[in-house]
């Protein structure tokens, strides 16, 4: 077990640094001249190479490269272009919001997704099954914009059962949340009903029945733990590609969060803010994906002995 | 040898079943007018080539065809109880606590995220109603009667943890658990080794007669029954061919298809020169109404009649009781090809 979570994380590293290696190669081959920037635009030829030099650009790519990791790992993210704050306390500051939609959407996603998936494996074939799989298809197809402002439209505006301006209170939370949630529901509903009609399907839930145990203690005992690894690694995906913004439901509904943020930061070429976003993105897409992998070798002894 | 057991005591009488599976190519008769008794405490053979119906008889003794397949008529008694009409709450009172089934394959019949021990306790738990810690005690006891050392340990491991051998052995003291009167066993040394399947066939010989439990062996290995079982069912695209006790049909076979089974086992007494007598084409598949008789295209003792004309499992002329072939052709006088 230990062995596979350290050779999980060795992976992780790997992953990390692949990400840090395009971020810098972005930030290297951007048309923005940081020497230029940092020595302004009235800036004489020495003052530029002081620039350069200060700055570190006249070493060589490696030697830039190494520094730049070396930065990175002081929460070194650099700083925005347009307001000259740190990366890093712009990322962190707005991170809390996008924590708790992410957070919100993700338990949408499961609490609608897996139930309904199980109903439809259990109920194969049958008016159930067919109506969560045509349901879902649905979810699957329609934009998250379009379901964003169809819900702001419906329960904000014609009938205000939710604010309809930005807030981060509770009530404000559920339509994002829904808007985020029930495309990956729809999706999570699809990919259940299939592992679960895969295990349904296995000699040993026939045993089990030899057995006379009872079809929900045999659901809820075996097949679950069986059908569930697949969910579990998307779970964590999920969570860490939430973490990275959701840039179309918080430009949707105005939501204060990181994605917001680095939307801003697209359409106003600053460069470090979003780079930065994205190696935090990364990040956390990676070890949310670590936890899931563990998860699932608690879950499943094959993993862990292999 | 019926060991006096609380639930013991009940024939199991299957009279006149048959079964269907549904397919996209049309209907296929798995099973057709099986009759058969299993008196507690006594083992039964049930032989065939693959896909002739053995599998399929025993999934519906116990209700558990799947989806695409029925029983079509027919009814297995247990006691007063019509396990083939029955729904499936009176059903799972019986699967497992009056008859048990183990599997060809341990490695795809035992849960392979759950600890043996708790495939094992949870039937004890479900039909005797003990506590875990009752249920435990007994689930390590189990493993050391069928055989598998060092049992606490063994109770925490993961079926893939397990060679084939002990595996078998643990889906055995899964079904034996609750005392079943009846165990069925679906080729249950198939997947092993030689040397360990005579070692599971001793294993589940004695747990019968230990516990007075009626056996019914499903296999294609006439070996296999030969030293196990008191009876034995031939079958034929889902027929019985032939019955009678083991000593008796293995004797005087009076079925072609009987016959050619025993030539095509491996003998002892064989020369080098002597090859396996293997029996040439396939089973029917069962989808056509058959007119004449099913083994017809591969017998070699073939009249115009065995075309034309099922014939009827009947009383072998001359025969011990309870001997019944379905032939024509008086096999008593028909020359044996060469063993």
């Amino acid at each position: 077990m230990i062995r596979y979570i350290l050779g999980r994380l060795g992976w992780a590293v790997v992953v990390i640094l692949a990400i840090t290696i395009i971020t810098f190669g972005v930030t290297y081959l951007s048309p923005v001249d940081p020497a230029r920037l940092y020595a302004g635009l009235r800036a004489t030829h020495q003052q530029y190479e002081l620039a350069r030099q200060t700055l570190g650009l006249n070493q060589p790519l490696p030697v830039q490269y190494i520094r730049y990791l070396g930065r990175l790992l002081h929460g070194n993210l650099g700083r925005s272009f347009s307001s000259g704050e740190p990366v890093l306390s712009m990322v962190l500051s707005r991170l809390p919001a996008t924590l708790e939609l992410a957070a919100a959407g993700l338990i949408v996603e499961v609490v609608i997704g897996l139930p309904l998936g199980f109903l439809a494996a259990v109920r194969w074939q049958r008016p159930a099954d067919r109506v969560i799989l045509g349901g879902s298809l649905f979810g699957v197809v329609v934009p998250q914009f379009v379901l964003g402002f169809l819900l702001l439209y419906f329960l904000a505006f014609k009938l205000p059962i939710f604010p309809l301006g930005v807030t981060t209170s509770l009530p404000g939370l559920v339509l994002p949340a829904l808007a985020l949630g029930l495309p990956g529901a729809a999706w999570y509903a699809r990919m259940v009903r299939s592992s679960v009609l895969n295990v349904l399907g296995e000699d040993f839930v026939r045993n089990c029945r030899a057995k006379g145990l009872r079809e929900w203690a045999i659901l809820m005992r075996h097949v679950f733990r069986n059908a569930a690894g697949p969910a579990i690694t998307m779970i964590g995906l999920d969570f860490g590609i939430f973490l990275g913004g959701v840039l179309v439901v918080e430009q949707v509904f105005g939501w204060p969060g990181i994605g917001q943020q680095a939307w801003n930061a697209i359409s106003a070429n600053d460069i470090p803010v979003v780079l930065g976003t994205v190696i935090v993105a990364a990040t956390a897409v990676v070890i949310f994906n670590l936890v899931a992998d563990i998860a699932n070798a608690f879950l499943d002894p094959r993993i862990r002995y292999a | 040898m019926n060991g006096g057991l609380a639930a013991g005591g009940d024939d199991l009488v299957v009279r006149d079943l048959s079964t269907i599976y549904a397919t996209s190519h049309g209907q296929i008769v798995a099973v057709r007018d099986v009759s058969v008794t299993v008196a507690p405490g006594e083992a039964v053979g049930i032989v065939g080539e693959s896909g002739c119906g053995k599998t399929a008889l025993a999934l519906a003794l116990v209700g558990l065809l799947p989806r695409n397949g029925r029983i079509a008529a027919g009814e297995v008694m247990l006691g007063d109880i019509d396990l083939a009409s029955a729904g499936s709450k009176v059903l799972r009172t019986i699967r497992g606590r009056r008859i048990a089934i183990v599997f060809q394959d341990s490695m795809t019949s035992l849960d392979p995220v759950m600890p043996i021990g708790r495939q094992i306790t949870e039937g004890l738990i479900e039909h005797l109603g003990l506590s875990r810690k009752q249920a435990r005690v007994r689930a390590a006891e189990l493993l050391t009667e069928v055989g598998v050392p060092e049992a606490g340990r063994r109770l925490r491991q993961f079926p893939h943890q397990l060679s084939g051998g002990l595996r078998q052995r643990a889906a055995i003291a899964v079904a034996i658990a609750v005392n079943p009167d009846v165990l069925i066993a679906d080729e249950p040394t198939t997947a092993l080794d030689v040397t360990i399947q005579a070692q599971l066939l001793d294993l589940l010989e004695r747990e019968c007669r230990q516990r007075g439990m009626s056996l019914i062996l499903i296999t294609h290995d006439l070996g296999v029954v030969a030293s196990v079982t008191d009876r034995i069912l031939v079958m034929y695209a889902g027929r019985v061919v032939e019955s009678g006790t083991t000593g008796v049909v293995f004797a005087d076979p009076r079925h072609p298809y009987t016959v050619a089974l025993l030539d095509s086992m491996p003998r002892l007494d064989a020369t080098l020169r002597d090859r396996l007598q293997a029996i040439p084409g396939t089973p029917p598949t069962g989808y056509a109404e058959l007119a004449g008789c099913p083994f017809a295209p591969r017998c070699g003792h073939v009249m115009d009649r065995c075309r034309a004309e099922m014939p009827a499992l009947e009383m072998v002329t001359g025969g011990p009781e309870g001997h019944h072939a379905a032939c024509f052709a008086d096999m008593t006088t028909a020359p044996r090809s060469p063993a």
